[in-house]
């Protein structure tokens, strides 16, 4: 028989993890896939010469994406365990959330490096046609192939992670916080 | 004040993000797109030259909308302790959140339509608006007097 605390937990009653690991899991996929999609298409795709190349789009959608995780996630954990919340907790899940999308998506990378191993290769090569047909200055030219070039070479696996998570853990406990504020039980509100 | 550990901990969570877009200018080392600022903001930021301010004659690791966004949210987090009873119990931050992203949204599209070429600086502006639209919305959470439970 449920008690009234079963039905209503209190404040930071109730586990947040199941929250944690769908969100997160969702977003690390879709953050993956949608890269994984943008990044062939970048493949195939004839240098024209502008700024907005697939890559480019991808990181939009992707950082968009993954920055309002810490919201989804606190809005699943309101829904599936209790909407008081308090604004530590929601911080937590915000982290936490952000961290395990890092995780997620950096294992599907260097799994799908496995399956094709020349896929980074292969868009770096594409990247550097694009901006060889840009219309900007050789100095910043060359300054853009270095970047791009850095951004592809090898990195661990633990380094993914020490450099994705920090960044990606304090938005999303941002945007965790304010998953608190709008789906947490509220106060009465005027203008 | 509640969760004043939190608030300092996000305060200076913050800063240390803040300086660490600033890239390798900053510290007047010569560029290296494989050091770890820049490495740090790859998987959010597309990091695009021309749109990044320079320190030094060096780029930093993010393009000024973003960097804009972390300078609105910590300069706004900065003001909490003086904001937070304005903001409470109010629903102008709603507003003023539902404007700035559709503000962005618009300048986004316009500039990918070529309708309007936005600047570095409007970028940094429009990220500013953005990063102090989200804190405005959340800086009643510190405020003293406990959230009524339903």
């Amino acid at each position: 028989m449920n008690t009234t605390s079963d039905i209503n937990p209190k404040p930071d009653e109730g586990s947040y993890w199941p929250s944690v690991l769908l969100v997160g899991g969702i977003f690390g996929i879709a953050g993956f896939l949608i890269n994984l999609i943008f990044g062939y298409m970048q493949i195939s795709s004839e240098p024209t010469g502008s700024f907005l190349s697939p890559m480019i789009l991808s990181g939009l959608v992707v950082c968009l994406a993954t920055c309002v995780a810490g919201l989804v996630a606190v809005w699943h954990f309101t829904k599936d365990v209790t909407d008081r919340i308090k604004l530590g907790r929601g911080a937590l899940i915000g982290f936490l959330t952000g961290a395990f999308i890092i995780l997620f998506s950096t294992i599907l990378n260097e799994l799908w490096y496995m399956i094709d191993p020349d896929y980074t290769e292969k868009i770096l090569e594409s990247v550097i046609e694009n901006v060889e047909a840009m219309d900007v200055p050789a100095e910043t030219r060359d300054q853009m192939i270095d970047q791009w070039a850095a951004g592809i070479q090898d990195t661990t696996f633990v380094q993914q992670l020490l450099f994705g998570i920090p960044v990606t853990g304090l938005l999303n406990m941002l945007t965790g916080m304010l998953g608190v504020k709008i789906f947490g039980a509220k106060e009465e509100e005027s203008f | 004040m509640r969760y004043r550990s939190l608030y300092a901990g996000i305060l200076i969570g913050l800063l240390l993000l803040v300086i660490a877009s600033m890239g390798s200018g900053i510290i007047g080392v010569a560029v290296d797109y494989g050091n770890w600022q820049y490495r740090m903001f790859r998987g959010i930021c597309h990091q695009m030259i021309e749109r990044s301010f320079q320190i030094n004659g060096i780029p930093m690791a993010v393009n000024t909308r973003c960097f804009g966004v972390f300078t609105g949210l910590f300069v706004s987090w900065l003001f909490i302790p003086a904001l937070k009873n304005r903001v409470k119990n109010k629903k102008w931050p709603v507003f003023f959140l539902i404007i700035v992203v559709i503000l962005q949204i618009g300048d986004y599209v316009a500039g990918l339509f070529s309708v309007w070429n936005s600047s570095n600086f409007s970028r940094f502006f429009m990220g500013n608006l953005l990063g102090a639209a989200i804190v405005c919305m959340i800086a009643d959470q510190f405020s003293a007097k406990p959230k009524s439970s339903k």
